[in-house]
Protein backbone atom coordinates (compact mmCIF):
# COMPACT_ATOMS: atom_id res chain seq x y z
CA UNK A 1 0.00 0.00 0.00
CA UNK A 2 2.84 2.82 1.25
CA UNK A 3 4.63 1.64 -1.89
CA UNK A 4 1.90 2.14 -4.42
CA UNK A 5 1.42 5.54 -2.67
CA UNK A 6 4.91 5.88 -3.12
CA UNK A 7 4.84 5.30 -6.90
CA UNK A 8 2.12 7.61 -7.45
CA UNK A 9 3.20 10.92 -5.51
CA UNK A 10 6.14 10.37 -7.55
CA UNK A 11 4.98 10.06 -10.63
CA UNK A 12 2.70 13.02 -9.92
CA UNK A 13 6.09 15.07 -8.83
CA UNK A 14 7.57 13.82 -11.87
CA UNK A 15 5.08 15.40 -13.93
CA UNK A 16 4.46 18.08 -12.06
CA UNK A 17 7.93 19.14 -11.99
CA UNK A 18 8.36 18.83 -16.34
CA UNK A 19 4.44 20.79 -16.81
CA UNK A 20 5.18 23.51 -14.23
CA UNK A 21 8.97 24.23 -14.17
CA UNK A 22 9.82 24.10 -18.54
CA UNK A 23 8.50 26.45 -21.10
CA UNK A 24 7.65 24.87 -24.33
CA UNK A 25 5.83 26.18 -27.16
CA UNK A 26 2.48 28.15 -26.83
CA UNK A 27 2.69 31.34 -28.96
CA UNK A 28 2.75 34.63 -28.03
CA UNK A 29 -0.66 36.63 -29.66
CA UNK A 30 -0.97 39.89 -31.06
CA UNK A 31 -3.80 41.13 -28.43
CA UNK A 32 -1.21 40.31 -25.19
CA UNK A 33 1.60 42.33 -27.41
CA UNK A 34 -1.26 46.00 -28.07
CA UNK A 35 0.13 49.27 -26.22
CA UNK A 36 -3.12 50.77 -25.63
CA UNK A 37 -2.12 53.90 -24.01
CA UNK A 38 -2.72 56.97 -25.72
CA UNK A 39 0.85 58.50 -26.89
CA UNK A 40 1.55 61.99 -26.11
CA UNK A 41 1.93 63.19 -29.56
CA UNK A 42 -0.74 62.73 -32.72
CA UNK A 43 1.14 62.80 -35.81
CA UNK A 44 -0.71 63.83 -38.85
CA UNK A 45 0.76 61.18 -40.79
CA UNK A 46 0.70 57.88 -42.58
CA UNK A 47 2.67 54.96 -41.53
CA UNK A 48 3.49 51.55 -42.71
CA UNK A 49 5.72 48.81 -40.38
CA UNK A 50 7.73 45.97 -41.95
CA UNK A 51 9.20 43.52 -39.31
CA UNK A 52 12.13 41.05 -39.24
CA UNK A 53 14.33 38.89 -37.51
CA UNK A 54 11.19 37.21 -35.71
CA UNK A 55 10.44 33.08 -35.73
CA UNK A 56 7.25 31.44 -35.60
CA UNK A 57 6.41 29.26 -32.14
CA UNK A 58 7.38 26.02 -32.59
CA UNK A 59 7.14 22.31 -30.50
CA UNK A 60 11.09 21.63 -31.09
CA UNK A 61 12.23 25.98 -31.19
CA UNK A 62 9.66 26.84 -28.00
CA UNK A 63 7.76 30.48 -28.23
CA UNK A 64 8.96 32.97 -29.81
CA UNK A 65 7.56 35.92 -31.80
CA UNK A 66 7.14 35.69 -34.77
CA UNK A 67 7.10 38.78 -37.64
CA UNK A 68 3.41 38.45 -38.47
CA UNK A 69 1.99 38.86 -34.52
CA UNK A 70 5.02 41.27 -33.88
CA UNK A 71 3.82 43.52 -36.79
CA UNK A 72 0.15 43.62 -35.99
CA UNK A 73 0.46 44.30 -32.41
CA UNK A 74 2.57 47.58 -33.83
CA UNK A 75 -0.11 48.24 -35.90
CA UNK A 76 -2.68 47.97 -33.87
CA UNK A 77 -0.66 50.36 -30.73
CA UNK A 78 0.05 52.69 -32.96
CA UNK A 79 -4.15 52.94 -33.84
CA UNK A 80 -4.97 52.74 -30.38
CA UNK A 81 -2.24 54.65 -29.02
CA UNK A 82 -3.02 57.13 -32.16
CA UNK A 83 0.45 58.08 -32.27
CA UNK A 84 0.25 58.44 -36.68
CA UNK A 85 -3.22 59.50 -38.28
CA UNK A 86 -3.46 56.29 -40.13
CA UNK A 87 -1.32 52.51 -40.51
CA UNK A 88 -1.30 51.44 -44.48
CA UNK A 89 0.43 48.52 -46.08
CA UNK A 90 2.59 47.88 -48.68
CA UNK A 91 5.02 51.26 -47.83
CA UNK A 92 2.55 53.40 -49.15
CA UNK A 93 2.58 55.95 -45.98
CA UNK A 94 4.09 59.01 -45.25
CA UNK A 95 6.71 57.12 -42.50
CA UNK A 96 7.88 53.30 -43.00
CA UNK A 97 8.59 51.96 -39.38
CA UNK A 98 11.22 49.01 -39.72
CA UNK A 99 11.37 46.54 -36.42
CA UNK A 100 14.33 44.55 -36.60
CA UNK A 101 14.29 41.45 -33.76
CA UNK A 102 18.26 40.66 -32.82
CA UNK A 103 17.73 38.86 -29.78
CA UNK A 104 15.05 36.92 -27.74
CA UNK A 105 16.87 35.57 -24.66
CA UNK A 106 14.96 32.97 -22.86
CA UNK A 107 15.37 30.48 -20.02
CA UNK A 108 14.06 26.98 -20.74
CA UNK A 109 13.80 25.84 -16.92
CA UNK A 110 12.83 28.01 -13.55
CA UNK A 111 9.76 29.18 -11.04
CA UNK A 112 10.34 32.88 -12.49
CA UNK A 113 11.38 33.30 -16.26
CA UNK A 114 12.54 36.48 -17.29
CA UNK A 115 12.91 37.14 -21.14
CA UNK A 116 15.07 39.46 -22.66
CA UNK A 117 13.98 41.24 -25.86
CA UNK A 118 15.75 43.53 -28.58
CA UNK A 119 15.67 45.29 -31.11
CA UNK A 120 16.11 48.01 -33.75
CA UNK A 121 13.36 50.44 -34.75
CA UNK A 122 14.11 52.44 -37.45
CA UNK A 123 11.62 55.30 -39.27
CA UNK A 124 12.15 56.45 -42.67
CA UNK A 125 10.38 59.36 -44.57
CA UNK A 126 9.34 57.76 -47.69
CA UNK A 127 9.59 60.79 -49.88
CA UNK A 128 13.14 61.67 -49.71
CA UNK A 129 14.39 58.34 -47.57
CA UNK A 130 15.25 60.45 -44.33
CA UNK A 131 16.00 58.48 -41.43
CA UNK A 132 14.54 60.19 -38.68
CA UNK A 133 15.44 57.36 -35.76
CA UNK A 134 17.83 54.74 -35.45
CA UNK A 135 17.49 53.58 -31.98
CA UNK A 136 17.97 50.18 -30.14
CA UNK A 137 15.35 48.83 -27.63
CA UNK A 138 15.95 46.38 -25.03
CA UNK A 139 13.22 45.16 -22.88
CA UNK A 140 12.63 42.23 -20.29
CA UNK A 141 9.85 41.02 -18.49
CA UNK A 142 9.50 38.51 -15.68
CA UNK A 143 6.59 36.31 -15.29
CA UNK A 144 6.26 34.09 -11.68
CA UNK A 145 4.13 31.04 -10.90
CA UNK A 146 2.21 33.98 -9.06
CA UNK A 147 0.84 34.47 -13.15
CA UNK A 148 0.72 31.14 -14.39
CA UNK A 149 2.05 27.54 -13.00
CA UNK A 150 1.84 26.14 -16.30
CA UNK A 151 5.70 26.40 -17.49
CA UNK A 152 4.22 27.40 -21.22
CA UNK A 153 2.09 29.49 -20.15
CA UNK A 154 4.46 31.70 -17.73
CA UNK A 155 6.90 31.95 -20.80
CA UNK A 156 3.87 32.86 -23.26
CA UNK A 157 3.59 35.62 -20.31
CA UNK A 158 7.02 36.91 -20.30
CA UNK A 159 7.75 36.61 -23.95
CA UNK A 160 4.77 38.94 -24.47
CA UNK A 161 5.33 41.09 -21.32
CA UNK A 162 9.21 41.80 -23.19
CA UNK A 163 7.53 42.32 -26.43
CA UNK A 164 4.91 44.90 -25.07
CA UNK A 165 7.58 46.81 -23.10
CA UNK A 166 9.41 46.80 -26.39
CA UNK A 167 6.53 48.10 -28.36
CA UNK A 168 5.66 50.82 -25.87
CA UNK A 169 9.34 52.13 -25.08
CA UNK A 170 9.45 52.33 -29.54
CA UNK A 171 6.47 54.21 -29.45
CA UNK A 172 7.61 56.61 -26.40
CA UNK A 173 10.91 57.34 -28.60
CA UNK A 174 8.77 58.17 -31.91
CA UNK A 175 6.43 60.29 -29.82
CA UNK A 176 9.74 62.10 -28.44
CA UNK A 177 11.24 63.07 -31.85
CA UNK A 178 11.62 66.70 -32.74
CA UNK A 179 12.00 66.20 -36.10
CA UNK A 180 8.49 64.71 -37.29
CA UNK A 181 7.39 67.31 -34.32
CA UNK A 182 9.05 69.90 -36.30
CA UNK A 183 7.66 68.77 -39.56
CA UNK A 184 4.06 68.21 -38.62
CA UNK A 185 4.34 71.92 -37.56
CA UNK A 186 6.12 73.18 -40.75
CA UNK A 187 3.07 71.66 -42.80
CA UNK A 188 0.59 73.15 -40.48
CA UNK A 189 1.58 76.72 -41.91
CA UNK A 190 4.34 79.57 -39.97
CA UNK A 191 0.67 80.50 -37.62
CA UNK A 192 0.55 76.45 -36.63
CA UNK A 193 4.45 76.62 -35.86
CA UNK A 194 4.31 79.21 -33.17
CA UNK A 195 1.75 77.85 -31.11
CA UNK A 196 1.52 74.54 -29.83
CA UNK A 197 0.31 71.82 -31.79
CA UNK A 198 -3.55 70.71 -31.26
CA UNK A 199 -2.53 67.65 -31.88
CA UNK A 200 -0.74 67.40 -28.72
CA UNK A 201 -2.56 65.38 -25.57
CA UNK A 202 -3.63 67.65 -22.78
CA UNK A 203 -4.17 65.88 -19.21
CA UNK A 204 -5.99 65.63 -17.54
CA UNK A 205 -8.15 63.51 -20.10
CA UNK A 206 -11.34 60.52 -19.93
CA UNK A 207 -10.49 57.42 -21.83
CA UNK A 208 -12.93 57.00 -24.03
CA UNK A 209 -14.64 53.02 -24.24
CA UNK A 210 -12.57 51.72 -26.26
CA UNK A 211 -9.52 53.14 -24.78
CA UNK A 212 -10.37 51.66 -21.91
CA UNK A 213 -10.31 48.47 -23.21
CA UNK A 214 -7.26 48.78 -25.15
CA UNK A 215 -5.46 50.29 -22.13
CA UNK A 216 -6.23 47.55 -19.43
CA UNK A 217 -5.22 44.91 -22.40
CA UNK A 218 -2.23 46.32 -22.45
CA UNK A 219 -1.50 46.51 -18.64
CA UNK A 220 -2.97 43.26 -17.35
CA UNK A 221 -0.78 43.56 -13.97
CA UNK A 222 -1.41 46.76 -12.33
CA UNK A 223 -0.21 47.97 -9.17
CA UNK A 224 -2.46 50.38 -7.30
CA UNK A 225 -3.38 51.74 -4.29
CA UNK A 226 -6.57 53.91 -2.74
CA UNK A 227 -5.84 57.67 -3.33
CA UNK A 228 -8.85 59.64 -1.37
CA UNK A 229 -8.93 56.97 2.06
CA UNK A 230 -6.36 57.79 4.91
CA UNK A 231 -3.11 57.04 4.69
CA UNK A 232 -4.08 54.10 6.64
CA UNK A 233 -6.15 52.67 4.11
CA UNK A 234 -4.37 53.46 0.86
CA UNK A 235 -2.73 49.49 1.44
CA UNK A 236 -1.04 49.15 -2.49
CA UNK A 237 -2.41 45.96 -3.88
CA UNK A 238 -2.12 44.32 -7.71
CA UNK A 239 -4.61 44.10 -9.87
CA UNK A 240 -4.46 41.25 -12.67
CA UNK A 241 -6.73 40.90 -15.44
CA UNK A 242 -7.57 37.61 -17.15
CA UNK A 243 -9.24 37.46 -20.48
CA UNK A 244 -11.98 36.04 -19.32
CA UNK A 245 -13.64 38.68 -17.55
CA UNK A 246 -12.25 37.73 -14.63
CA UNK A 247 -9.94 39.62 -11.93
CA UNK A 248 -7.62 39.55 -9.12
CA UNK A 249 -7.03 41.37 -6.13
CA UNK A 250 -3.39 40.40 -4.19
CA UNK A 251 -2.99 42.96 -1.03
CA UNK A 252 -0.45 41.26 1.13
CA UNK A 253 -1.61 44.27 4.20
CA UNK A 254 -5.13 43.70 3.75
CA UNK A 255 -7.29 41.57 6.10
CA UNK A 256 -8.15 38.77 3.27
CA UNK A 257 -5.08 39.14 1.03
CA UNK A 258 -5.96 37.44 -2.00
CA UNK A 259 -9.59 37.86 -3.79
CA UNK A 260 -11.07 37.21 -6.89
CA UNK A 261 -14.63 39.14 -8.53
CA UNK A 262 -15.20 40.09 -12.48
CA UNK A 263 -14.23 43.19 -14.74
CA UNK A 264 -16.81 44.63 -17.51
CA UNK A 265 -15.42 47.61 -19.72
CA UNK A 266 -18.94 49.63 -21.07
CA UNK A 267 -17.77 51.05 -23.87
CA UNK A 268 -20.74 53.29 -24.27
CA UNK A 269 -21.06 54.32 -21.00
CA UNK A 270 -16.35 54.72 -20.79
CA UNK A 271 -16.79 53.21 -17.52
CA UNK A 272 -14.91 50.02 -16.41
CA UNK A 273 -16.79 48.17 -13.95
CA UNK A 274 -15.62 46.04 -11.00
CA UNK A 275 -17.47 43.15 -8.87
CA UNK A 276 -15.31 41.54 -5.95
CA UNK A 277 -16.10 38.87 -4.35
CA UNK A 278 -16.40 39.07 -0.03
CA UNK A 279 -14.43 41.96 -0.10
CA UNK A 280 -15.16 45.70 0.11
CA UNK A 281 -11.55 46.56 -0.77
CA UNK A 282 -10.47 48.68 -3.16
CA UNK A 283 -14.40 48.81 -4.00
CA UNK A 284 -17.24 47.23 -6.06
CA UNK A 285 -19.05 49.51 -8.72
CA UNK A 286 -18.28 51.49 -11.71
CA UNK A 287 -15.27 54.11 -12.34
CA UNK A 288 -14.36 56.18 -15.04
CA UNK A 289 -10.49 56.11 -16.23
CA UNK A 290 -8.55 59.56 -16.32
CA UNK A 291 -5.16 59.81 -17.37
CA UNK A 292 -3.32 62.54 -15.13
CA UNK A 293 0.08 62.10 -16.88
CA UNK A 294 1.65 60.18 -19.99
CA UNK A 295 2.38 57.17 -16.95
CA UNK A 296 -0.25 58.28 -14.35
CA UNK A 297 -3.86 57.26 -14.06
CA UNK A 298 -7.02 57.59 -11.66
CA UNK A 299 -10.45 55.09 -11.83
CA UNK A 300 -12.53 57.67 -10.35
CA UNK A 301 -16.18 55.94 -8.97
CA UNK A 302 -19.03 56.70 -10.63
CA UNK A 303 -21.80 57.79 -7.70
CA UNK A 304 -19.22 57.04 -5.17
CA UNK A 305 -15.93 58.78 -4.02
CA UNK A 306 -13.36 56.07 -4.41
CA UNK A 307 -10.00 57.02 -6.38
CA UNK A 308 -7.86 54.17 -7.34
CA UNK A 309 -3.90 55.64 -8.18
CA UNK A 310 -1.63 53.68 -10.34
CA UNK A 311 1.11 53.87 -12.66
CA UNK A 312 2.32 52.12 -15.55
CA UNK A 313 5.89 52.02 -17.31
CA UNK A 314 6.17 54.69 -20.15
CA UNK B 1 4.57 -3.51 -9.10
CA UNK B 2 4.33 -0.07 -8.46
CA UNK B 3 7.60 0.79 -8.86
CA UNK B 4 7.52 -1.16 -12.44
CA UNK B 5 5.06 1.41 -13.35
CA UNK B 6 7.13 4.25 -11.82
CA UNK B 7 9.90 3.08 -13.95
CA UNK B 8 7.83 2.32 -16.72
CA UNK B 9 6.74 6.17 -16.53
CA UNK B 10 10.48 7.14 -16.43
CA UNK B 11 11.31 5.00 -19.04
CA UNK B 12 8.80 7.01 -21.24
CA UNK B 13 9.40 10.05 -20.27
CA UNK B 14 13.41 9.88 -20.95
CA UNK B 15 12.13 8.48 -24.52
CA UNK B 16 10.46 11.17 -24.80
CA UNK B 17 12.97 14.07 -24.13
CA UNK B 18 15.70 11.82 -26.33
CA UNK B 19 13.34 11.87 -29.21
CA UNK B 20 12.47 15.40 -29.11
CA UNK B 21 15.58 17.21 -28.50
CA UNK B 22 17.77 14.59 -30.62
CA UNK B 23 15.94 15.94 -34.10
CA UNK B 24 17.91 17.37 -36.63
CA UNK B 25 16.75 21.28 -37.00
CA UNK B 26 18.62 23.46 -39.02
CA UNK B 27 17.63 27.18 -38.83
CA UNK B 28 19.36 30.04 -40.80
CA UNK B 29 18.27 33.38 -41.51
CA UNK B 30 19.67 37.04 -41.43
CA UNK B 31 17.89 40.52 -41.46
CA UNK B 32 19.16 43.70 -43.20
CA UNK B 33 18.32 47.37 -42.50
CA UNK B 34 17.11 48.04 -46.13
CA UNK B 35 18.81 51.44 -45.76
CA UNK B 36 22.48 50.56 -45.04
CA UNK B 37 25.02 49.43 -47.88
CA UNK B 38 26.90 46.75 -46.41
CA UNK B 39 29.65 47.25 -48.89
CA UNK B 40 30.29 50.87 -48.04
CA UNK B 41 31.75 49.82 -44.60
CA UNK B 42 35.54 49.63 -44.77
CA UNK B 43 36.87 49.05 -40.64
CA UNK B 44 34.60 46.88 -38.13
CA UNK B 45 35.71 45.92 -34.73
CA UNK B 46 34.67 42.48 -33.43
CA UNK B 47 33.88 42.88 -29.20
CA UNK B 48 34.76 39.95 -27.72
CA UNK B 49 32.21 38.47 -25.34
CA UNK B 50 33.46 38.44 -21.99
CA UNK B 51 32.35 34.67 -21.56
CA UNK B 52 33.90 33.67 -24.86
CA UNK B 53 36.67 30.98 -24.45
CA UNK B 54 36.20 29.35 -28.04
CA UNK B 55 37.75 32.31 -29.56
CA UNK B 56 34.71 32.94 -31.79
CA UNK B 57 35.48 36.76 -32.35
CA UNK B 58 38.85 35.38 -33.69
CA UNK B 59 36.96 33.36 -35.97
CA UNK B 60 34.68 36.08 -37.29
CA UNK B 61 37.59 38.97 -37.89
CA UNK B 62 39.30 36.08 -40.22
CA UNK B 63 35.94 35.76 -41.55
CA UNK B 64 35.85 39.33 -42.48
CA UNK B 65 39.07 39.54 -43.19
CA UNK B 66 38.78 37.47 -46.22
CA UNK B 67 35.87 39.38 -47.55
CA UNK B 68 38.35 42.68 -47.45
CA UNK B 69 37.55 44.41 -44.56
CA UNK B 70 40.06 45.74 -41.95
CA UNK B 71 38.96 44.00 -38.62
CA UNK B 72 39.93 44.36 -35.03
CA UNK B 73 38.85 42.01 -32.13
CA UNK B 74 39.43 42.87 -28.26
CA UNK B 75 37.82 43.89 -25.62
CA UNK B 76 38.37 47.32 -26.13
CA UNK B 77 36.70 49.41 -28.87
CA UNK B 78 39.03 51.68 -31.48
CA UNK B 79 37.46 54.75 -31.76
CA UNK B 80 37.43 54.93 -35.73
CA UNK B 81 35.31 51.60 -37.07
CA UNK B 82 32.74 51.82 -39.32
CA UNK B 83 30.23 49.01 -37.75
CA UNK B 84 30.89 47.19 -34.63
CA UNK B 85 30.20 43.26 -34.79
CA UNK B 86 29.01 41.42 -31.39
CA UNK B 87 27.88 37.85 -31.31
CA UNK B 88 26.07 35.46 -29.06
CA UNK B 89 26.97 31.87 -28.91
CA UNK B 90 24.99 29.27 -26.78
CA UNK B 91 26.40 25.95 -26.17
CA UNK B 92 25.03 22.31 -25.41
CA UNK B 93 26.31 19.07 -24.17
CA UNK B 94 25.85 15.94 -26.68
CA UNK B 95 28.27 13.48 -26.04
CA UNK B 96 30.66 16.34 -26.56
CA UNK B 97 30.24 20.26 -26.09
CA UNK B 98 28.91 22.00 -29.78
CA UNK B 99 27.06 25.18 -30.68
CA UNK B 100 23.69 25.30 -31.01
CA UNK B 101 23.08 28.31 -32.25
CA UNK B 102 25.23 31.46 -33.36
CA UNK B 103 23.86 34.67 -33.73
CA UNK B 104 25.56 37.53 -35.29
CA UNK B 105 25.21 41.61 -35.23
CA UNK B 106 26.97 44.47 -37.12
CA UNK B 107 25.79 47.78 -35.59
CA UNK B 108 26.09 51.45 -35.83
CA UNK B 109 29.25 52.39 -33.23
CA UNK B 110 27.53 55.96 -32.20
CA UNK B 111 23.99 53.99 -31.35
CA UNK B 112 24.59 50.00 -31.13
CA UNK B 113 21.78 50.02 -33.76
CA UNK B 114 21.68 47.06 -35.80
CA UNK B 115 22.52 47.68 -38.99
CA UNK B 116 22.50 43.51 -40.20
CA UNK B 117 21.83 40.14 -38.22
CA UNK B 118 22.56 36.64 -38.55
CA UNK B 119 21.56 33.39 -37.01
CA UNK B 120 22.29 29.61 -37.50
CA UNK B 121 20.35 27.20 -35.48
CA UNK B 122 21.65 23.50 -35.23
CA UNK B 123 20.79 20.80 -32.98
CA UNK B 124 23.19 17.82 -32.30
CA UNK B 125 22.51 15.58 -34.94
CA UNK B 126 23.04 18.90 -37.40
CA UNK B 127 25.75 19.95 -35.41
CA UNK B 128 28.68 22.54 -37.30
CA UNK B 129 31.78 23.08 -36.35
CA UNK B 130 32.15 27.00 -35.32
CA UNK B 131 33.98 28.29 -38.28
CA UNK B 132 31.15 26.39 -40.14
CA UNK B 133 28.54 28.46 -37.81
CA UNK B 134 30.45 31.79 -38.39
CA UNK B 135 30.74 31.00 -42.02
CA UNK B 136 27.46 30.33 -42.77
CA UNK B 137 25.86 33.10 -40.33
CA UNK B 138 28.38 35.90 -42.44
CA UNK B 139 27.62 34.07 -45.65
CA UNK B 140 23.57 34.45 -44.86
CA UNK B 141 24.08 38.16 -44.27
CA UNK B 142 26.04 38.97 -47.17
CA UNK B 143 23.70 36.85 -49.65
CA UNK B 144 21.30 39.21 -47.88
CA UNK B 145 22.77 42.57 -48.40
CA UNK B 146 23.23 41.48 -52.17
CA UNK B 147 20.17 40.93 -52.90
Amino acid sequence: MRTTLYGRVTAFLIVTALVGLTGCASPPTREAMLVGAPATKNYPYSVSVQTRGGTETSAMTGANVSNEELKVAVESSIVASKLFKSVVQDRNGDYELTIIITQLTKPVFGASFTVEMEAGWALTKVSDKTVVLRKVIKSAHTATLDDAIVGATRMRLAIEGAARKNIAQGLQAIAELGALEADSRAERGPTAAAVPGPAAVTYPRTLSGQDIAAHFASYPSIEARRGEAKPTRQAPFTLRIRGDGTVERSCPRCFTPSASGSMVVKRDDAQVCFDWRRVPYPASGCFKLVQTSATDFEMRGVGFETVINYSVAP
Amino acid sequence: MPLKKTALLLATLAAVATTTTGCAINRATATIDPSVNLGSLKAMHVAKQPKDDNDIDVLIAEKLRSRGYNVTTGGEKPSAVDAVVTYVDRWRWDITMYMLELTITIRDPKNDYPLASGKSYHTSLARKSPAEMVDEVLGNIFKEAGR
